[in-house]
């Protein structure tokens, strides 16, 4: 190794960075050589001199302010903690109240759509209707919607009779509607 | 840490204990500002807390430690070059006097003292890191490369070259810093 090599490696030679054949190679060249020497003295004191600028002891209030400020943290973890119960909780209910709300719904669609007037008047077509118009616009068909009107119980259940008027069966499923 | 992220309060006040005085020193030796120094401490430890909860052992602790102060020291440097702010050397930093200490000899001291930290620093950002971890934390080269996320060849470089930089700095107390 001339000086060169070996002035490179002072830093890392101070440091004890180096490898030990390397170590040593360096010690024996510093023996016979006075310039690496000076080169290595000057290093090795600006190195120490560092160490005038010693620890200083932290502020005692830097350790309060952290605990401090993690504090809010733990209750903001417990909080969320139990915002997450009682999300899951609302969800559960709310999913138990949609799924017998839509039950009750359907069987409530199911009964309805038994009731035969609404199929009768689903039944009844445009061409019907226009059919009818002279006996809606007659007085005595008026009265009689009053009348069964009043009615509380149509037998609508029971299937038209055969005995009905094609045209009458109309009309009593668009007095229902 | 393992004990920290089951929420053991007493855990985290230890782990406080422990390196509350070489994360502020690092960042005080870096920044060379009380305050900036106080901050950056507080929000290491905060950091540390929040994120027991993913914390990996991936490397050794003071690694990760060390890491975190690095880079909120830098995110205060870019903070300080966007509000165009000086930095001041902080001289208000307390100091007690060795008890029967040559008065001269204790402004020789103080002198030095001061010198170093003017001249480290005037050492660029990454080679002050670099003296700072390797110089004050007696970390090895490898271990600084991995903190400052660089090559081994590239901190020995750095601490060669900051060798140099300081000698001449502190050329004029040559033969005085023996005793520190």
């Amino acid at each position: 190794m001339d000086c060169k090599e070996i002035q490179d490696k002072l830093s890392a030679y101070i440091d004890r960075e180096l490898a030990p054949a390397e170590e040593e190679r360096i010690r024996l060249h510093l023996d016979v050589c006075g310039t690496c020497t000076a080169r290595y003295a000057m290093l090795l004191q600006a190195w120490q001199a560092l160490d005038a600028w010693q620890d200083v002891a932290p502020p005692d209030r830097m350790r309060t302010k952290i605990l401090a400020s993690v504090r809010p943290q733990r209750r903001e973890t417990r909080f969320r903690a139990a915002l997450s119960v009682a999300a899951a909780l609302l969800l559960v209910f709310g999913l138990a109240f949609y799924y017998f709300g839509q039950k009750s719904g359907s069987m409530q669609h199911l009964a309805d759509s038994q009731t035969p007037v609404q199929t009768a008047v689903g039944d009844v077509s445009e061409e019907e209707i226009m059919a009818n118009l002279p006996l809606l616009q007659e007085d005595d068909f008026i009265e009689a919607l009053d009348e069964l009107v009043r009615i509380d119980d149509l037998p609508l259940a029971e299937e038209p009779s055969n005995s009905i008027k094609e045209p009458e069966r109309s009309s009593l499923n668009l007095v229902v509607t | 840490m393992g004990l920290i992220r089951k929420g053991d309060a007493k855990a985290f006040e230890l782990l406080i204990a422990r390196h509350q005085r070489a994360v502020y020193n690092l960042a005080l030796r870096f920044l060379n500002d009380s305050d900036e120094a106080e901050d950056v401490a507080q929000d290491v430890f905060i950091r540390i807390y929040k994120a027991a909860a993913t914390y990996t052992p991936d490397a050794k602790f003071t690694t990760w430690l060390y890491t975190i102060v690095r880079n909120l020291c830098f995110n205060v440097l870019r903070s300080r070059r966007q509000a165009v702010i000086v930095s001041v050397d902080d001289e208000a930093l307390p100091e007690l006097p060795a008890q029967n200490e040559d008065p001269v000899k204790r402004i020789t001291r103080q002198q030095l003292r001061k010198k170093v930290i003017h001249a480290v620093g005037r050492l660029p950002e990454n080679m002050r890191l670099a003296v700072i971890l390797s110089k004050y934390h007696g970390l090895s080269y490898d271990e600084v490369a991995g903190i400052m996320g660089c090559s081994v060849n590239a901190i020995k470089l750095r601490v060669h070259r900051a060798k140099a930089l300081l000698a001449e700095e502190l050329s004029e107390f040559k033969g005085e810093t023996n005793d520190y």
